[in-house]
């Protein structure tokens, strides 16, 4: 047993028992404000330009928000694992990037959706999209990766190390927008001040529900990661 | 119209069914091993 990598798993950490214990009141809290959520997107205002379309602006940059989480945590988990090497932050890291890319899909779903409504086509090579596909790959691969390299200390080292350059990627794919400043079809970032009246609330809604909806995923993940390791850490010891 | 209801109606369908699927596992898990402890109180 003492060469299984399983068995240098140290388990039930306080970080995990902790996200065990705070999954129901955030579910419960998810549930309130998705109610919330649907009311202030049903009664914002029309836009004056882009018509009824326009109210994917509530959960489409929301979702990006979500993803862009994800991947700074998978960051944050890879450097703690590397300097402290508990195996509880690489788990923080899968269940991180896994959130993460969840969001990051919708987004590049929900994104197309909003250009072919006001740009009359799917996709286009823009700045900002052909980044965020390139996020949405690396984070995409590190996953696969995951799932395919099997437990280990030199996996969870080599992810560590992947999740903490591709998190390079996010102030790239936030500012590409003002590198490419007369080249992007993209709209601008968002700045305070700068969505019209009657619009703010259902920004925050949209924005509050989704990163409550990524906490209560990321907490029932990050257990589910712990969960499994037990589960195979108990099969090894059966067969030794 | 229906672009915004594809779009929300994508999102939370997509949402809904990660959570339901990891809420379950985490359940199966939890019951695997609260059945494991069980096993071993009974049987030492």
């Amino acid at each position: 047993l003492a060469s299984d990598p399983l068995a240098s798993y140290r388990l039930d950490s306080a970080l995990e028992r902790g996200a065990a214990r705070a999954a129901g009141p955030v579910g419960w809290l998810l549930l309130v404000l998705a109610a919330g959520y649907v009311w202030t997107v049903v009664q914002a205002p029309i836009d004056s330009v882009q018509g009824v379309i326009q109210k994917i602006l509530y959960v489409h940059p929301p979702l990006a928000y979500g993803a862009y989480l994800g991947f700074v945590m998978t960051a944050i988990g890879g450097i703690v694992y590397l300097a402290q090497e508990r195996e509880e932050w690489d788990r923080f890291a899968i269940a991180s990037a896994e959130v993460g890319i969840l969001f990051c899909t919708l987004m590049m779903v929900t994104g197309p959706i909003w250009g072919k409504g006001t740009w009359g086509r799917w996709w286009t090579w823009d700045p900002r999209l052909t980044v965020t596909l390139l996020l949405w790959f690396v984070y995409l691969a590190y996953l696969v990766l995951r799932s395919f390299a099997g437990p280990g200390a030199r996996t969870a080292r080599f992810a560590a190390v992947y999740g903490i350059v591709g998190v390079l990627l996010i102030p790239l794919n936030y500012y590409v927008i003002e590198i490419f400043d007369d080249r992007s079809l993209h709209p601008d970032n968002l700045e305070s001040g700068s969505l019209g009246e009657g619009m703010g609330l259902p920004f925050l809604m949209g924005n509050l529900t989704l990163f409550v909806a990524f906490v209560y995923f990321f907490l029932l993940r990050f257990e589910v990661e712990g969960l499994r390791m037990r589960a195979a850490l108990r099969l090894s010891e059966e067969r030794s | 119209v229906s672009y915004v209801i594809a779009a929300y109606a994508v999102t939370a369908l997509s949402l809904g069914f990660y959570g339901l699927n990891v809420w379950r596992e985490r359940s199966a898990l939890r019951r695997e091993e609260a059945s494991r402890g069980s096993d071993i109180a009974n049987h030492g």
